[in-house]
Formats: C-alpha cells, sequence, structure tokens
C-alpha cells in the first residue's frame, strides 16, 4: 500500500473524492481493500458508550454556576511599602561603624601589648579616643537605624496581626485584593481573610463549600499554582493543622500546604 | 428545571441569546453538545472517568469563553477545540497522578477506580481493543482521528483547531487510520487464538 493509495482510500472513507478519483479507487482493489479495513476502524472509534446520565447533569450543572463567575485575572498587586532610602543608609552607616570600631577596638588591644613605645601608646590613645567618638556617632545613627527598623518591623507585626496567621506578604496581597476592582460582585465568603481568622476546614465537604462560596482572592506573591486560586484557609482535617491555599483545578476543589504546595486534601465539586 | 433544547433554534441563535444574558439558552446549547463533547473526551483521554472531568471542564471553557466567542467559526468547531484541550489537559493530569489501575491480560488499561468500569468492562472486548488501540496512536494522530470520526470536523475545521495545515490533517488522518484498523485486526485475529484457560475440545 504506497502513501497515495492510503490517502486515496482515506479520501474515499471520508466522501471527498470527485467523480473521477473515486473511479479510480474503485478500480483499485487494494484499495478498496483498505477501505473496508478503515470503515470498520471508523466505526469502533465511533461507538462511543453514551455518558452517565448524572454525570452528564452535574457537568453542565457545574457549569451553569460558573456563570457569572469571573475568570481570575490578578490585578496588580500592590508593592511591599519601600523603605525610606535614609533607613537603609542609616542600617549601612551602623554596619560600617560597627566594623570599623571592632577593628580599632583590635587594633587597640593589640597595641595596648606594645609598651616600649609613648608614641606609639599616645596615637593609639588618640586613635581610641578619635573611634570611641566615632562610635558614639555611629552608635546614635544606629539607634536610629535600630528605630527605624523598629518602626518598620512594628508595621509588620500589626499587619500580621491583623491577618491572623497570614503572611506579611499574604495580608499585603490580601488588602490589596480587598481593595482591587472586582468585576463581578459575589455572595460573601463564608469568612473574610482580612482582619479575622481563617476559615477552618475540618473535611472536604467544608473544602468544597469553601472553594464555591468564598470570594476569590488574588493570590499573594510566590502563590502555589495549579488552579484557580480562591483564598487561603486553615485545613484541621489533617494532624497538625495546616494553613492552605485553597484552588478550584477543573472538577476538583485542591488544598495546597501553604508552605510546601503540597496537596492536603482534594474534593470533587457537585 | 433544566432547560429543554428546542430544535427550531440554531446554535447561532442560541448563542446569541446566551451571549445576551438568556440562561436557558445557554443551557440548552451545553445540553445540545455534550454528548458530543464527552464522546470526543472519552476518545482522547482514554476512559470514562477522565471524559466526565474533561468534559465538565470544557462545559465550564464554553461557559466562560462564550462572551468572546465572535462567530468567525463554527460554534461546534470552537467548541471541540475547548474539549479536545480540556481532554489533552486531563490526559496529562492522569500522567501526573499516582496510576490507580490495573492492566488487564491485553495490555490495555481498566479503570478500577471508575465508577463506570464496571460497566466498561463488561461492554464489550471490542471497546477495550479500539481504547487499547487508540492509546498506542500518537496523540497527533489520535486527535485528528476523533475530531474527524467521533466530531465529525472536516478537514478544514480540523485543521483550524490544531493549528496545522489541512494537508497535514489529511495525513495524520490516514496513518492513524491505518494503525488503528491493523491494531484492531491483529487484536481481533488474537482473540481468535486458543488460550489454556479454554482447555480444546476433546471431540
Amino acid at each position: 500500500m504506497t502513501d497515495d493509495q492510503l490517502l486515496l482510500a482515506n479520501a474515499y472513507v471520508d466522501d471527498e473524492l470527485d467523480a473521477d478519483e473515486r473511479a479510480r479507487a474503485e478500480a483499485d482493489p487494494e484499495v478498496m481493500v483498505q477501505v473496508a479495513r478503515l470503515r470498520a476502524a471508523v466505526a469502533a472509534v465511533r461507538d462511543v458508550e453514551p455518558p452517565d446520565p448524572a454525570r452528564r447533569a452535574a457537568g453542565i450543572a457545574a457549569a451553569m454556576q460558573s456563570v457569572g463567575r469571573p475568570t481570575p485575572v490578578a490585578p496588580p498587586v500592590p508593592l511591599r511599602p519601600r523603605r525610606a532610602w535614609w533607613t537603609g543608609a542609616g542600617i549601612a552607616a551602623a554596619v560600617v561603624a560597627i566594623i570599623i570600631g571592632g577593628a580599632v577596638v583590635l587594633r587597640a588591644t593589640s597595641g595596648g601589648d606594645d609598651d616600649d613605645s609613648s608614641s606609639f601608646q599616645a596615637t593609639a590613645d588618640q586613635t581610641e579616643s578619635a573611634a570611641d567618638a566615632r562610635a558614639a556617632t555611629t552608635a546614635a545613627a544606629a539607634t536610629t537605624a535600630a528605630g527605624g527598623s523598629a518602626t518598620t518591623a512594628g508595621g509588620a507585626a500589626t499587619t500580621k496581626e491583623a491577618a491572623g496567621a497570614q503572611t506579611d506578604s499574604e495580608a499585603t496581597a490580601a488588602a490589596g485584593g480587598g481593595t482591587a476592582t472586582t468585576t463581578i460582585p459575589r455572595p460573601a465568603a463564608p469568612a473574610a481573610t482580612s482582619g479575622q481568622a481563617l476559615t477552618q476546614l475540618a473535611s472536604p465537604d467544608d473544602l468544597i463549600a469553601f472553594a464555591m462560596e468564598a470570594t476569590p482572592q488574588t493570590p499573594p506573591p510566590g502563590a502555589c499554582t495549579g488552579g484557580e486560586y480562591v483564598a487561603p484557609a486553615s485545613y484541621t482535617g489533617v494532624t497538625p493543622a495546616v494553613t492552605v491555599q485553597v484552588f478550584v483545578d477543573g472538577a476538583n476543589a485542591v488544598a495546597r500546604d501553604a508552605a510546601s504546595c503540597a496537596e492536603v486534601a482534594r474534593a470533587r465539586l457537585p | 428545571m433544566p432547560a429543554t433544547d428546542d430544535p427550531r433554534r440554531d446554535d447561532r441563535q442560541l448563542v446569541a441569546a446566551a451571549q445576551a444574558g438568556d440562561r436557558q439558552a445557554l443551557e440548552a446549547l451545553l445540553s445540545r453538545h455534550y454528548d458530543r463533547v464527552h464522546a470526543v473526551c472519552r476518545r482522547i483521554a482514554g476512559s470514562s472517568r477522565d471524559a466526565d472531568d474533561a468534559a465538565q471542564e470544557a462545559m465550564i471553557g464554553i461557559v466562560r469563553g462564550l462572551p468572546r466567542f465572535d462567530g468567525r467559526s463554527q460554534f461546534s468547531t470552537w467548541v471541540y477545540r475547548i474539549a479536545t484541550n480540556a481532554a489533552l489537559d486531563e490526559l496529562r493530569r492522569r500522567r501526573r497522578r499516582p496510576a490507580l489501575t490495573a492492566v488487564d491480560d491485553a495490555g490495555g488499561n481498566t479503570d478500577i477506580a471508575d465508577p463506570l468500569a464496571e460497566r466498561t468492562v463488561e461492554a464489550s472486548v471490542d471497546r477495550l481493543s479500539i481504547d487499547a488501540a487508540l492509546a498506542d496512536l500518537p496523540e497527533d494522530f489520535r486527535v485528528a482521528v476523533v475530531l474527524r470520526d467521533v466530531g465529525d470536523l472536516d478537514y478544514a475545521e480540523i485543521a483550524e483547531t490544531l493549528g496545522v495545515p489541512v494537508g497535514t490533517v489529511k495525513s495524520r488522518i490516514a496513518r492513524g487510520r491505518s494503525q488503528l484498523a491493523e491494531a484492531l485486526g491483529n487484536r481481533a485475529g488474537g482473540d481468535e487464538r486458543p488460550t489454556t484457560t479454554d482447555p480444546p475440545d476433546p471431540r
């Protein structure tokens, strides 16, 4: 069977031949044998068992439920607040001061043993005094820097507290999600994640309910992947309970460990 | 209450109505195309369970994509493109999942985790054979054959769906069917061989 004969036989099966080609095919017994074999194969492929009626109804129902549910499009996630330039400069100055101070102290210590030259001692004393002065100055700078850091840390702590067990970035993203324009309003989530404790999911049924009813949020930076992100939650169906990110992955609701992205639970949506 | 499919309204009318927010029209569209979508998914993905998942995914994809469907292609062509992608996605997902299957004597996979498995197994040896034969085909050939023979798309529509030239489609279908015919012929021949479980007739 040549390629030409094979293509001719297929075109014959698909009724894609004009009269001349058809006559040519019918005049070639080899082609007609192939036609018979191909027709048997086509019949076998077409003989598909019908879908289960319940699954059919569920599939259509699930699709109808998705009407009006927006395909998650990640709005711009606000960047974390930048530190003021002087905060970084203060930290750098403090680090430099510590290094210089340490070097001076080491040098002064080694110089202290060298008592055979008063001029060297005097120089060392002067250096030490200067170092003390610089240390005092940089200590003040370091204090300022530390204060700045403390303020930042305090801000982060406040954010964390507000977001419950969420991470800093999650809280930022959640806040971003809260302020971002939602294209189509949806029913309120069983439990909002911003400013409240995470919803506790004790079973796959809870997971299904949460996935179906929670308002989809913007995935936090570095979120797990695999489906459409819904929201974070706490899954207590395993010991110990883990903070999870809930996704709708095809026809399933999936809870993934927020830290490792390992799948914790999966349940088929109705 | 489920929408009934009104045969007097063609796809174009139903699409227009559904895009305007008519839920009944949308449900009628989904209902009209579900069985064929499921069949395409069944043949591409290879099992009832995967076909159910893929078909549902395709239905959701249709709903979500419908506002953007511009009618430049046939609705059915667009639908089968979504179904094909859903089935291929399901197939890839399944390959990543731990196998919960048993291998039958013929070397094909019997989907024992499938609630419909019993029915599938009992349906006929022919169905197992066609599943195995299709599974042996290269994916490109299988998809082209399924879109032609199950989806009833013509060569041009398949070319549009797959983004390949019509000549490539013809070639894939020809080679795919040929391999399929050969595999089915071999399996049929194999079935005729005596086995140790059936002792020969002493007469």
